[in-house]
């Protein structure tokens, strides 16, 4: 019992850090609004090329959105203490760590794939569509999470260690922007379930179980 | 076999409409390994000299 | 075997000799293996003289994923078994796969822009490699990153492990996925169905790569050793003073 009062604390305490550090989620949503519109800047703005790319082009700009805050998920823990606090918990590290994930994905990664909705109709998205795709990308922002877990233990307690982060989770976040890129191409025509969403699934899937346990394996050793 | 000679090997190779792609790979990659040996070589000199000074204090 | 190996002293003792016998053996390899590459293996069929490029591309491509095995078994011995010389082995060998996957992406696009008509194409298998090139440079940012050394070559064989998954997708990912890339025609079930005129100068140059590494994995383990043997110098004389 006490473990899940432990997991649930961890979630909740990491929910209202995130709703109240640097503005919550207005940060990262803002600056995934201001990329994605750059994309016609760049792209031009014409209607065929951007219903062509528009939607894919979301996930590039969620995923430097979820790159952002990445940072802030062991850092402040670990310099001021809390996640000694962590190790002496009856849960296992690795819940922990999943519940601190699971609470940023509640936390930013919701209210990103919302955004995402009246940024897919920008992208000329039609709108049975865009809810599709932003489903589609709340499904690939847990892997972005899962994934960006494990970099960020890894990089946990380097200065300025938010490239490094990136650079260490580009090779994890190259499967599920591909697959769910491809479904964000796939879901005008074809819906919500096309083959690449159910490849994006399988990836979330295995970055939420496999990245906590890979990130307190880091964890352990940056407090040992 | 026409080409008896190595040298009519290269000028046929020389005249192929791709030669300009076939002759930067093969110097790259000899400048990769000849780089990496060059690293290796001064790495290897540097500590080698500086603990053997070590070993004698 | 792997205990007989874990004491740095022994090591030191057989690379003194096999390290000029590997990098000898290397540069026989060369020697033979890249005129015959060059100019005396016979042209392709189909695709003509670019063809030449594949025994520099290939073998780069084969042994930017074997180092990286290599590594990942070195990560894992290391952090299991606490295996003195595997973390060296492990940091001194990435170096040396990022080359060989640099050296394949490029020649690759040498290759790509003859045969396909174009430079780079994000087909599976050049995304994966492109993706195995990465990870070999953030395994080298996370080394540098970290200041003790114990706590990054744990990180990093952590790193290692988890990245190991883009091995497999590597190597299948021209069965896996329609791509421009041609099939796998030399490991495949059934035998090759490359001809022996061609085969055997490539398997020459892999060869040659192999003993390459070889020799510059010595050389590398070798002056880790040898710096680490400074640094502990030094760290004994500041506690003595």
């Amino acid at each position: 019992m006490s473990i899940l009062r432990a997991t649930a604390a961890v979630f909740r305490r990491d929910l209202a850090l995130a709703w109240a550090a640097g503005g919550g989620a207005a940060a990262p949503v803002g600056f995934f609004i201001g990329a994605t519109t750059l994309i016609p800047l760049t792209a031009g703005p014409d209607r065929a090329t951007l219903a062509l790319i528009g939607a894919p082009l979301l996930w590039l700009t969620a995923a430097l959105a979820a790159l952002m805050v990445l940072e802030r998920l062991f850092q402040a823990d670990l310099e001021d203490g809390s996640l000694d606090q962590l190790l002496l918990s009856p849960a296992p590290l690795e819940l922990l760590v999943a519940a601190k994930g699971a609470a940023l994905w509640v936390a930013i990664g919701a209210p990103l794939a919302l955004a995402a909705i009246p940024m897919a109709l920008a992208m000329q998205t039609p709108p049975h569509a865009a809810p599709v795709v932003a489903l589609g990308l709340l499904v690939g922002l847990a892997a972005f999470i899962g994934a960006g877990l494990f970099g960020a233990a890894l990089a946990a307690g380097v200065r300025r260690g938010g490239v490094l982060i990136a650079i260490l989770v580009l090779p994890f976040f190259a499967p599920p922007i591909i697959f769910g890129a491809s479904a964000a191409s796939a879901a005008v025509e074809h819906g919500l379930f096309t083959p690449a969403f159910s490849l994006l699934c399988a990836c979330a899937l295995g970055a939420v179980a496999l990245g906590p346990i890979g990130a307190a394996a880091a964890l352990r050793l940056h407090l040992e | 076999m026409s080409d008896a000679t190595w040298f009519d090997s290269l000028a046929h190779l020389m005249a192929d409409k791709n030669w300009g792609y076939i002759w930067p790979c093969y110097a790259l990659a000899v400048a990769t390994f000849a780089l990496l040996g060059l690293r290796a070589v001064l790495l290897l000199r540097r500590w080698e000299a500086r603990a053997k000074g070590v070993e004698k204090t | 075997m792997f205990a007989y190996f874990a004491n740095p002293e022994r090591f030191m003792r057989i690379s003194a000799w096999a390290l000029p016998i590997a990098a000898a053996l290397a540069v026989l390899l060369f020697a033979i293996g890249l005129p015959w590459a060059f100019l005396f293996a016979p042209p392709d069929f189909r695709q003509g003289e670019s063809a030449r490029i594949m025994f520099v591309h290939v073998p780069a491509a084969w042994w930017a994923m074997g180092i990286y095995t290599f590594m990942a078994i070195a990560s894992f011995t290391g952090l299991v078994w606490r295996h003195a010389l595997a973390d060296v082995a492990a940091r001194a060998a990435a170096p040396i796969g990022a080359a060989y996957a640099a050296l394949c992406l490029i020649t690759g696009s040498f290759w790509g822009q003859p045969t396909w008509g174009t430079w780079w194409e994000w087909d599976a298998r050049l995304t994966s490699m492109l993706v195995l090139f990465l990870t070999y440079v953030g395994y080298l940012a996370l080394w540098a990153a970290i200041e003790d050394e114990t706590r990054a070559a744990r990180l990093a064989a952590i790193l290692c492990l988890a990245g190991f998954i883009n091995i497999p997708i590597v190597h299948f990912s021209v069965d896996w996925w329609n791509s421009l890339h041609q099939t796998a025609s030399i490991i495949r079930s059934g035998g090759s169905s490359m001809d022996k005129s061609m085969m055997q100068p490539l398997l020459m140059m892999a060869g040659a790569y192999l003993a390459a590494f070889a020799a510059l994995l010595m050389a590398g383990m070798r002056a880790e050793v040898f710096r680490r043997r400074v640094s502990a110098a030094a760290l004994r004389r500041a506690r003595a003073s």
